[in-house]
């Protein structure tokens, strides 16, 4: 099992820019710092073997182990303040639906002190919402509605305190009542303390406070599930009223609001939180005069359907007011947020690539990869490696696998390593975009600011076809070691760089190599790729199911993206009706396909179908005779089966495959060179969004969709595009000392593409 | 609410009178299998019956031991540490053994 794991503050950094790292080892021995450049992380004895290369860096050396712990769980914190620790009676209420609410003690809303008093709206260890209170000298007194909780309903929770009478009232009302279940609740019960809130605490939404730890705040008794118009008054109300008050939109709530049904009320009216506003931002905002907004931690999902969406309206931006909820869960995490152990600035004459901190101690052994881009408008080579680390980071802590559903779905068993082993038992590194929470809901952020225990050279992924069982960061080395070994002269850039720089990024290169897994991709990204192809640039696409889901990134956080699994497509998890528009920029999520910008439009090629077992080689088709192909096939005998051996399943063609299509936007002049058609087993299956109506014949060896075409077109501007449309294709590459006929397709691509001729379109 | 699914066993039963599907699987754990053995497959993976078998890769392209999933999440996965394989196409037939046995109470060598 591991036991030094960390993560960089940033994936890609310039010559010169320092990268710094988090690292916890529950070792006592210290480790040692190496810093190498990662060449080819596969392991299988069948192939090249494992290549690093040690380089000198300014900061290699031994370091103290130190534990780091994660915490785990999402919540809003606000800041405490007089209006709050002034309070002696007070009356809190919110809109919830709760999503494990026999999981144990989960905090709604509380100021709460461990050891100084205070209150916690929860649910209790029966599933019933109660109020704690807690006088900060040891009287704690908790008062249950005594009625558990119906999971996925909404209710209205309200409890107060009266000082006057020292009377603790809870009531719960569900928004919605079903016959023959007792939901409704309202208990009374007189206590014989004071609550005491100037406990110095601050007041959390979805949790309680545990500790401070300097500035940070550390929470606990996270909830599972959606708080909707939390909302905290100075004094008991009465039933009238507390309906009043329910019904009571954010603009009633202010002092100013001449119309407000609940004008009497609004000078009792300490903070309502409406969750509504700024949902774009890490802001929760208090609509109350006393603006007593917040921050939300470890991001729990916004933009999700609050307690008076009306089906009528889609988009949160439309009617945010119907987006008033944010769904909590115990199981979130966006920051780990250590304390670095180390730093390295890039020195100068470090060459553009793929490296990594080797953490070594004993027998144990980390790699923290990261990669080193050229400085500013200064590129070193003619061609570009897109280092796909958005799709990196949609995998990252990956569990699906770990499902009995997927698993069956491979068509043979999963296969597990000590990798796996850590990431099934340490929960608290965090989901992948493919993983549920433990409550059901799909996980629709991922982060890089975590130890990623999969995204490691050396790595076996458990469904990465026989062979090597290879994907995504780690398949990408059989890319990068062919250039090497090849002596093609590159660059490597990543996601979040061509994100953030757009075309700019891409303006100085000639060839644009992708990884074999390009999966996700920002508006951004998309647009840059689509802009290079059309001012001349010559996109190699190295992969499968290459640009399909539309992410966004977060407009104040780094690291972190956002899917929402709508509409159609391989999906692990469905996004909730209503629910289809990112959070993070409120665009329209799901399939580019299902957004008028198909693969094909790209590439040539889109997701067609996947498999897990082995891979096919291609078929010439009678494209590859086209005089417009003949580089490609130079020194390649005519008619030969392309990609017949490799690592990855045994061929180039498996895993996951594109196919041309015109009605998806394959340029009408493409030439589909290669297929793999009929060369795949029955695991094969065509993707969910091709099938319209369900129907037998979707196998390997039953639907003609089940193939990877090779694809070639030219593009306006003189430049080209090939793709190879499979994710095992750079297995392929190195057999027979790299002299076999994938490579050599690859290689008449790469060099025709760097030569500036202009491509001259049919 | 019941749960209908929970008691979810396709009215195909399993047979091989002549052992054919059986040799078939034991020739090629892996690759293309005809219709008949595919459905045995298939039932193999979802039947309640069989637990959640995975294979655990203890030394890379080395040595592989049978798994199973631990009924709760985040449960370490249970590892038979007593028989180690020599291959992947090994260990798929050991379970599939196993699998056979709890459907259809036969041994088969
Ligand atoms: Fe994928």
């Amino acid at each position: 099992m591991l036991k030094i794991v960390g993560y960089p503050d940033r994936f890609s950094v310039r010559p010169g820019e320092t990268i710094r790292f988090m690292v916890s080892s529950e070792l006592s021995a210290p480790y040692r710092v190496d810093f190498v450049r990662i060449v080819h992380g596969d392991v299988n004895p069948d192939g090249p073997g494992f290549k690093e290369i040690r380089v000198d860096g300014p900061t290699s050396g031994s370091y103290p182990s130190r534990f780091q712990a994660i915490h785990p769980g999402s919540c809003a914190v606000v800041a405490d303040n007089p209006k709050l620790a002034g309070l002696s009676s007070f009356q809190v209420q919110a809109m919830i639906w709760p999503t494990l609410p026999a999981r144990g003690e989960q905090g709604l809303i509380a100021k709460w002190s461990p050891d100084r008093g205070g209150f916690a709206l929860v649910i209790d260890e029966t599933g019933a919402p109660a109020l704690r209170v807690a006088d900060g000298s040891g009287g704690v007194n908790t008062i249950s509605s005594s009625t558990p909780l119906i999971a996925r309903e909404w209710y209205r929770i309200v409890a107060s305190f009266d000082a006057t009478t020292n009377t603790v009232i809870v009531t719960q009302l569900p928004l919605f009542d079903h016959p023959l279940v007792s939901a409704k609740a309202r208990v009374e019960e007189r206590i014989d303390i004071t609550p005491q809130l100037d406990n110095g605490a601050p007041m959390t939404i979805g949790a309680w406070f545990e500790r401070a730890e300097g500035a940070r705040v550390i929470t606990a008794g996270h909830y599972d599930g959606k708080i909707d118009a939390p909302r905290l008054l100075r004094r008991p109300l009465s039933e009238p009223e507390t309906e009043a008050l329910a019904a009571a939109a954010s603009h009633h709530l202010r002092a100013t609001s001449f119309a407000s049904p609940v004008a009497a009320l609004v000078a009792d009216i300490v903070a309502a939180w409406d969750f509504s506003q700024e949902i774009e931002s890490t802001r929760v905002c208090d609509v109350s005069a006393n603006r007593l907004d917040g921050d939300i931690h470890n991001l729990p999902t916004r933009a999700v359907k609050g307690h008076t969406w009306t089906g009528e309206e889609m988009n949160w931006r439309h009617r945010p007011e119907q987006y008033g909820a944010i769904h909590f869960h115990h199981d979130d995490l966006y920051d780990a947020e250590w304390k670095p152990d180390f730093d390295l600035t890039v020195p100068t004459d470090w060459r553009s690539g793929s490296y990594a901190a080797r953490l070594t101690c004993g027998e144990y052994e980390e790699h923290v990869p990261f990669f080193v881009i050229p400085s500013r408008g200064k590129p070193t080579a003619k061609l570009a490696f897109l280092v796909p680390t958005a799709s990196y980071m949609a995998y990252a802590n990956e569990h699906l696998l770990m499902t009995g559903e997927a698993a069956a779905g491979l068509g043979r068993l999963a296969v597990f390593t000590a990798r796996d082993m850590y990431v099934n038992e340490h929960r608290e590194i965090g989901y992948s975009l493919y993983d549920y929470h433990a409550d059901g809901s799909g996980v629709c952020y991922s982060s890089r600011l975590r130890p990623i225990i999969n995204m490691r050279p050396k790595y076996q992924f458990g469904a990465g076809m026989t062979g090597s069982s290879l994907h995504q960061y780690n398949a990408d080395t059989h890319i990068l070691d062919w250039l090497e070994a090849m002596g093609h002269d590159y660059d490597v850039i990543t996601d979040e760089d061509l994100h953030d720089e757009g075309m700019t990024l891409l303006s100085d290169y000639h060839v644009v190599m992708t990884g074999t897994h390009p999966e996700y991709y920002s508006t951004a990204m998309l647009d840059a790729l689509h802009a290079f192809k059309h001012q001349g640039g010559r996109l190699i696409y190295m992969g499968g199911n290459g640009f399909y889901w539309r992410i966004a990134f977060h407009r104040d956080l780094p690291g972190v993206i956002e899917v929402r699994r709508a509409e159609g497509g391989i999906r692990t998890w469905i996004a909730e009706p209503g629910e289809y528009h990112h959070s993070f920029t409120g665009e329209y999520g799901g399939m580019w396909l299902r957004q008028g910008r198909p693969p094909q439009t790209l590439s040539g090629v889109g997701f067609t179908a996947q498999g897990f077992d082995l891979s096919a080689p291609y078929k010439p088709t009678p494209d590859s005779q086209d005089p417009r192909a003949a580089f490609i096939f130079e020194g390649i005998a005519e008619g030969a089966l392309i990609g017949d051996s490799g690592l990855v399943g045994g061929a180039a063609g498996g895993f996951e495959l594109d196919r041309a299509d015109r009605r998806h936007g394959t340029p009408p002049h493409a030439l589909v060179l290669a297929t793999t058609m009929g060369g795949h087993t029955d695991t094969y299956l065509v993707v969910p969004e091709e099938l319209h109506i369900t129907a037998a014949n979707i196998t390997g060896t039953s639907s003609p969709l089940v193939r990877a075409d090779m694809v070639f077109f030219e593009t306006p501007g003189g430049g080209a595009v090939f793709s190879t449309g499979s994710i095992a294709f750079a297995g392929s590459l190195s057999p027979n000392e790299y002299r076999n006929n994938a490579s050599r397709v690859i290689d008449n691509v790469v060099r025709r593409f760097l030569d500036k001729t202009a491509f001259v379109a049919p | 609410m019941y749960d209908p699914a929970q008691d979810w066993l396709d009215g195909y039963e399993i047979s091989d009178p002549d052992g054919r599907l059986v040799e078939e699987f034991r020739a090629r754990p892996m690759g293309f299998h005809s219709a008949e053995l595919q459905r045995v497959l298939l039932k193999m993976q979802i039947d309640p019956r069989c637990p959640n078998y995975v294979l655990f890769c203890r030394t890379p392209h080395k040595e592989w031991l049978i798994g199973r999933m631990a009924p709760r999440a985040g449960d370490p996965i249970l590892l038979e540490e007593d028989r180690v394989f020599a291959s992947v196409e090994d260990a798929e037939w050991a379970v599939f053994q196993r699998r056979w046995m709890l459907l259809t109470g036969e041994a088969i060598a």
